[in-house]
């Protein structure tokens, strides 16, 4: 006797056609995201590579351009030594404040001028003008005030990342759709709860957008400052040790900043990720194996 | 007939052109005349440097004298070695003899601005905070241990030599002060808000400082302290332009010795030269220069000493002074 075998509805077909074409797609989108980490990965080791060949061969002077391997061992000494811990706290400590303090008070003041419009008008142009001011060119003026502090070191950073926010947060309302606050209107959203629940929401990938930038900004303005007004911090070691001529401990502090700069800018995208879901939502969404029907 | 008188042509033209093109500094511009780059940091303890230039005496050796302003000595110094630039006149830091060391090709071939040892018409002191000395915190010099002093690029730089010899005749070191590295315009503000209590700077800012009642002198480096000099890049020190540009520099040293230094056609210069007002170059002391600005060995090797004895050396001698020192061009300085 023959088993009888059933064949599948025009729905179950379908179904199956899209489980091929999903996982299809899934395997495409996993294979690429190797693809760019191997990428991410390979181009600065290559370039390493490169930098130490043409050392090594004398393509480059290497008295002046410390082959990779050289400044890896003297970067393992400051390590070991304890030198390189003090040059990063004391610069990630000056970021880290003068970040935190300069982005809350741009978001609050780019809220505040995006919401109330008499606000913008006053200090819109005074802002631009300002922003496009070099804050290292202001340092001698906080060390006038303040002194050979941490304070003016803190500052340069804080009003660095100020102006940065406070345009990105302002940009973020103005760009937001007039539908969507007719439309959160309609549903009785209004005043603080409409602030809450739609404009800042609404705000937010503008300002993480700042966010990111001013993490670099703020990493060049610190190191900047340090070049010219401190005793420790990476910025100091970068400039004292091209003033003793020791290039190997330069570029363990240049290749440090950049570490630096590259770790709190993934921060930045990592906290935006957690903050924003919604815009995960495009993304391949994780399948789990469905039982075949019998 | 024709066509071999075009490629005749052609070919003179290709090899006209390639012979007025020269490949940079240092080499003759039109077969009779030297261009020559020299990195400087505007100052009048490089004045022999501008008064040859306006006077002319770099064109009477058929040299052509580009001068390009730097920060600091160390940042010419490997431009020097690599014939970015053929002469530095600055002064000496940690860094140059970290770059000897490390055998870069550099020579030093002269000195510049000597102290005069004067204390009252020194162009460097150490300027102390007047509160601190009024208030009988500072009495003397020994009185500074431990306390923060501003010197222009750090203990490593050339006025870290100058504070550690004025220090040493209290019986301290560089090692005994937290020496903080400031600006010569930001010294005055930072000494009056009690960030540092005294600076080393030069005049005119010690005597502006002075005038606002903000510091007062408390110790001159000795007569002989010298931290700045002349630099030759390894190539231009065996090129034939080298000991011509040398006696043009002593042919002006000459010219400022004695009272002769303040000229009213060198105070021109050297306003011009320096961006300062004549008034107050007439006001601040002058260093002093020898006339055939000989290198000084001696100093050379106290100002290793200092930077070796404040731990900022990879090594741990005393680089050996035939190393790195030409005198050759001194003595026959003409």
């Amino acid at each position: 006797m023959t088993a009888r075998v059933e064949t599948p509805t025009v729905d179950e077909r379908q179904r199956q056609r899209t489980e091929v074409a999903a996982t299809r797609e899934m395997t495409k989108a996993r294979r690429l995201r190797r693809r760019d980490l191997a990428l991410a990965i390979l181009t600065p080791v290559l370039l390493l590579v490169a930098w130490q060949i043409a050392a090594d061969t004398e393509l480059i002077d290497r008295q002046l351009f410390s082959p990779p391997s050289q400044t890896l061992s003297r970067g393992a000494e400051m390590v070991a030594s304890g030198e390189l811990a003090t040059h990063v706290f004391a610069t990630v400590a000056r970021l880290l404040v003068g970040y935190s303090l300069g982005a809350v008070l741009g978001i609050i003041v780019g809220l505040a001028m995006g919401t109330w419009r008499p606000l913008n008008a006053a200090l819109g142009p005074t802002f631009s003008a300002l922003y496009a001011l070099p804050k290292i060119a202001i340092l001698p003026l906080l060390l006038l005030i303040f002194g050979l502090t941490e304070t003016p070191k803190i500052l340069a950073v804080m009003i660095t990342i100020f102006f940065v926010l406070q345009i990105n947060t302002l940009s973020g309302i103005r760009q937001i759709d007039a539908g969507i606050i007719e439309a959160s209107r309609a549903y009785g959203a209004t005043g603080l709860r409409q602030f809450r629940f739609v404009i800042i929401p609404a705000a937010l990938p503008s300002i993480f957008t700042g966010l990111r930038v001013a993490a670099g900004l703020g990493v060049i303005v610190i190191t900047a400052v340090e070049f010219v007004a401190s005793n420790n911090g990476l910025g100091f070691l970068i400039w004292n040790s091209w003033q003793l001529f020791q290039p190997e401990r330069m570029f363990v502090g240049l290749i440090t900043v950049s570490i630096l700069g590259a770790l709190l800018t993934f921060s930045v995208t990592g906290t935006e990720y957690l903050a924003i879901p919604w815009r995960r939502a495009d993304r391949p969404a994780r399948r789990r194996r469905t039982e075949k029907k019998r | 007939m024709k066509r071999s008188f075009v490629a005749v042509y052609g070919a003179l033209t290709v090899i006209a052109t390639a012979s007025a093109c020269g490949n940079g500094s240092g080499d003759e511009a039109d077969g009779s005349v030297t261009e020559i780059t020299v990195a400087h940091v505007p100052s009048t303890l490089f004045a022999p440097l501008y008064i040859a230039q306006a006077n002319g005496y770099f064109a009477d050796e058929d040299l052509e004298v580009s001068l390009q302003t730097i920060q600091a000595g160390q940042d010419a110094v490997p431009l020097a070695a690599s014939g970015q630039v053929d002469v530095v006149v600055a002064g000496f830091s940690a860094g140059l003899f970290s770059a000897v060391n490390t055998g870069l090709d550099v020579k030093v071939v002269g000195s510049m601005g000597i102290s005069t040892g004067d204390p009252d018409a020194s162009p460097t002191a150490l300027e102390v905070s007047t509160a601190l000395v009024d208030s009988g915190e500072i009495q003397t010099v020994a009185d500074l241990e431990g306390r923060k002093i501003a010197v222009s690029g750090g203990p490593g730089a050339a006025g870290g030599y100058q504070l550690d010899v004025m220090l040493r005749e209290a019986g301290l070191t560089i090692g005994d002060v937290e020496a903080v590295n400031l600006s010569f315009p930001d010294m005055e503000a930072a000494i009056a808000n009690g960030s540092v209590a005294a600076a080393v700077p030069p005049a005119p800012f010690t005597t502006k400082m002075e005038q606002s009642g903000v510091a007062v002198p408390l110790a001159v480096p000795p007569a002989g302290t010298v931290a700045t000099g002349v630099i030759y890049g390894g190539a231009f020190a065996d090129s034939d332009a080298a000991q011509p540009f040398f006696d043009a520099l002593a042919r002006a040293a000459g010219e400022l010795q004695g009272d002769a230094a303040k000229t009213d056609e060198n105070l021109q210069i050297l306003a011009e030269a320096t961006g300062q007002d004549i008034a107050v170059l007439e006001e601040v002391p002058f260093y002093t220069w020898l006339p055939d600005l000989a290198p000084q060995l001696d100093q050379l090797e106290a100002q290793q000493q200092t930077y070796l004895d404040a731990g900022l050396f990879d090594f741990d001698e005393i680089i050996p002074p035939e190393t790195y020192i030409i005198t050759d061009f001194s003595e026959n300085a003409g």
